[in-house]
């Protein structure tokens, strides 16, 4: 009889022991998580910029800007970059480089930088998110045809992540 | 006058809120394609928009020559991330001795308005199709084998439980040969 109790008391527990371990295999937790990408991004408050018709030769153009920023970039490490293509009219052409620029307004033309057909860097690190102003003036050559010149200028943005 | 002085008040605040025009962006970080030789494999450059935008996509380096995307993308205003598909191939006469790190750059450009000057800006990426050996054929897996190991990866409790149904019914049938 007490051979029979204790198996009994025996197989009581082990099916405890196992519908405790069926019933916890089946518990689910719920959790939340969410990853924040790292970014840049690129941003300009101008399109395009209107340097006026009344120029002449030697000539320097009054100062135009654009806002560059990046207005989510959580990057480590971004690279705003800056180049232009030479001015046109379609027949003349004028050296991209007769164009300056500068992150500070230009008083003199010889204050800013000019403007290169290949990229030149305007910002690294982490560069604001309320906006970089980024000034231009144009000044044209002596003895430059009349026309109606355009150029194209483009800001390239680049970042590497510091989670690699 | 107090109609004047709202004209006043929205025509300053005109000149002062920034005309935001458009904005795009990328996540950071180079892309890195592994392929292996005579095969192919795809990567994604993810960047994303807040306006609608129409991205032209190019690329530059000896990458070039064995990626393709599409050239140009309409990023529609709601995507907040938008995924740009690069299929990688290296031909079956790839040589390892080329070199298994092909490097080059990605460039999404989206041009400004036509003006006197236009505005365009640009994201640049680094891409990296890092070149295998070609992969070896599957070995056939041993039927048994697997049996025991599908078994045992169920999960420690499932195999607990399966031992101790296995006791309990030996103790039922122990009490039942005892009652006898």
């Amino acid at each position: 009889m007490k051979g029979i109790i204790e198996v009994a008391i025996i197989a009581m527990v082990s099916i405890i022991s196992i519908t405790t371990i069926v019933l916890a295999e089946n518990a689910v937790d719920v959790t939340g998580s969410f990853t924040n990408l790292e970014v840049c991004d690129i941003d300009a408050t101008e399109k395009s910029l209107n340097f006026g018709a009344g120029l002449k030769p030697r000539d320097v153009s009054a100062d135009q800007m654009t806002t560059v920023s990046q207005p989510s970039g959580n990057a480590e490490t971004a690279t705003l970059e800056i180049k232009g293509t030479p001015w046109s009219d379609g027949t003349h052409t004028m050296d991209a480089e007769q164009t300056h620029w500068s992150i500070e307004t230009i008083t003199d033309f010889s204050g800013g930088t000019a403007l290169t057909a290949d990229f030149v860097p305007v910002l690294s690190g982490s560069f604001t998110h309320s906006g970089t102003p980024v000034h231009f003036v144009v000044k044209i050559t002596d003895n430059q045809p009349a026309g109606t010149y355009s150029q194209t200028i483009t800001f390239q943005v680049s970042c590497e992540s510091g989670q690699e | 006058m107090k109609h004047k002085f709202l004209t006043v008040v929205f025509l300053i605040c005109l000149t002062i809120i920034p005309t935001t025009v458009f904005a795009f962006g990328q996540v950071a970080g180079s892309i890195f394609i592994h392929v292996p030789i005579g095969g192919s494999n795809t990567g994604s450059w993810k960047i994303f928009n807040e306006e609608p935008l129409k991205v032209k996509i190019s690329a530059e380096g000896d990458a070039k020559n064995f990626i393709s995307f599409p050239e140009q993308v309409t990023l529609e205003p709601n995507n907040k991330i938008y995924s740009i598909e690069m299929t990688a191939k290296i031909p079956a006469d790839y040589k390892i001795t080329q070199g298994t790190n092909i490097t080059g750059t990605l460039y999404a450009l989206s041009e400004g308005s036509p003006g006197q000057v236009k505005i365009n800006l640009q994201l640049k990426k680094n891409i990296y199709i890092l070149v295998e050996s070609p992969e070896p054929s599957a070995v056939a897996g041993n039927p048994l084998t697997s049996l025991i190991t599908g078994f045992f990866s169920m999960g420690p409790a499932y195999v607990l439980s399966f031992f101790g149904l296995i006791i309990l019914v030996e103790i039922i049938l122990f009490i039942k040969k005892k009652g006898r």
